[in-house]
């Protein structure tokens, strides 16, 4: 099921409900938020911190601070960023501190978390897939994370700002500058791109 | 979309992710998050770390650097720093001294549109105002570079103060320090280094940046809010320059 199917800018009444009820402490109805969305928080805290380990004891910790916010939650907004963008702040938390000292230790005892991932591509696109997600983590964390907002999770404009807390004009112009930035890292430090 | 566009979303569209893991349909209420993997990693940290204490070298090893955000502070004896370890035949850059070859001038309002994070600036002391000069350079990262001049010599810098939203490769090390204690900027970890040094920011194979190779005459303040790395350089004490830090909206 892809990630991006979800992507609305409509609030789903059903989701509303689940919400609602969820407030008045209905296990079933978070079951059904949790089921809907693990995947999207999962895959972004996992391209935020590039550990498997790591990104789910940020979506865990995530998922712990929704619920206990969830009776603060405007029932007028989306969920989906919502929830996103606690994962986000949680796993931003995590990569600035603890994550650069867990990765320390983990090189000291020999495992080394995987920074290259794999993709399911023939050979030498792999490769290239590679060098451009080297040339990604370039960038600024928050061009970052734009970019798998916008090209792995397939998130709209609105839900882009809505994650993320900044005008979805914004949004626009820090994607391109994003863009530009990840243009003049290819040109000048992985010329072999440009083929 | 251009080609670019395009091949970032077919890459993304085969990227291998690790398989979601079911998560806690109710989590239990605690007071706080703990994870129990780094629970263990802490505690084999901690041993790790004991037993490496008691061995003078690794000790001094040890204490080699210390790290705020994206700068690091190293506490080694006066020695140049490392210049590019794979292009020995490169000399070794003037450092620049003052802010006079500083590159990148120009206005609060033209680099507010460039910055992907909010302006803030020190409202203490209450007689400081604007900045008199202001730079803005991408060569590293982002980096925005406020200059207050000294109102008896003004060609001197009262303060200088510099925010920095840089790759997590990017380190700016500071070499040569001889004193710098731990402090704290709005409760959060901080460092003061006094007396001259030495600051270069390095990528993440070590190569310098030779362009950022400045000479410090003074003390700076380190610290880091909201992803931000701030870098205070006064001749003030300790004290006021927190209260400066702390003052920044």
């Amino acid at each position: 099921m892809k990630v991006g199917q979800w992507a609305t800018t409509e609030i789903d009444r059903d989701e509303s409900l689940w919400v609602e009820r969820a407030c008045q402490d209905d296990s079933h109805a978070w079951e059904q938020l949790v089921a809907r969305h693990q995947e999207a928080a999962f895959r972004l805290a996992y391209l935020i911190l590039r550990d498997a380990d790591e990104a789910s004891d940020a979506v865990q910790e995530g998922l712990i601070r929704a619920y206990g916010s969830l009776k603060r939650f405007d029932l007028t907004r989306p969920f989906r960023p919502w929830l996103m963008r606690i994962v986000v702040n949680v796993a931003r938390n995590r990569r600035r501190s603890w994550g650069r000292y867990m990765g320390m230790v983990k090189r000291l005892f020999g495992q080394m978390p995987a920074l290259s991932p794999t993709f399911l591509t023939p050979h030498d696109q792999q490769e290239r897939n590679q060098i451009l997600w080297q040339a990604i983590h370039k960038l600024p964390a928050t061009h970052q994370e734009l970019i798998y907002l916008r090209y792995f999770l397939n998130f709209s404009e609105l839900e882009m700002a809505e994650t993320v807390g900044i005008p979805i004009g914004t949004v626009k112009s820090r994607l391109h500058r994003a863009l530009d930035r990840l243009r003049q890292i290819i040109e000048t430090q992985f010329p072999e791109l440009k083929s | 979309m251009d080609p670019l566009e395009k091949e970032l979303q077919q890459m993304a569209e085969t990227f291998d992710y690790p398989p979601t893991p079911r998560f806690a349909s109710q989590p239990q209420p605690r007071p706080t998050f703990v994870p129990v993997r780094a629970l263990v990693w802490a505690l084999a940290v901690g041993l790790f770390f004991i037993g490496l204490w008691a061995i003078p070298p690794v000790r001094a090893g040890i204490l080699q650097f210390l790290q705020i955000g994206s700068i690091r502070i190293f506490f080694t004896t006066p020695t140049p720093p490392p210049s590019t370890l794979n292009s020995p035949s490169l000399p070794t850059p003037t450092p620049l001294y003052g802010i006079d070859n500083l590159a990148g001038q120009t206005t609060l309002a033209d680099v507010q549109t460039k910055l992907d994070f909010p302006i803030h600036l020190p409202t203490y002391p209450t007689d400081l105002g604007l900045p008199d000069k202001v730079f803005y350079q991408e060569t590293i990262g982002s980096v925005l570079i406020s200059v207050w001049l000294a109102d008896d010599q003004p060609t001197q810098p009262r303060l200088i103060l510099y925010a920095m939203q840089l790759p997590d490769d990017i380190l700016g090390g500071k070499f040569n320090v001889q004193s710098s204690q731990l402090t704290q900027v709005n409760g959060e970890d901080a460092f003061w280094i006094v007396g001259k040094h030495l600051l270069q920011f390095y990528d993440a194979q070590q190569k310098p940046f030779y362009q950022s190779y400045r000479f410090i005459a003074g003390n700076v303040l380190v610290w880091e809010s909201e992803a931000i790395t701030y870098r205070l350089e006064t001749s003030l004490s300790l004290e006021e320059a927190i209260q400066i830090a702390e003052s920044l909206r």
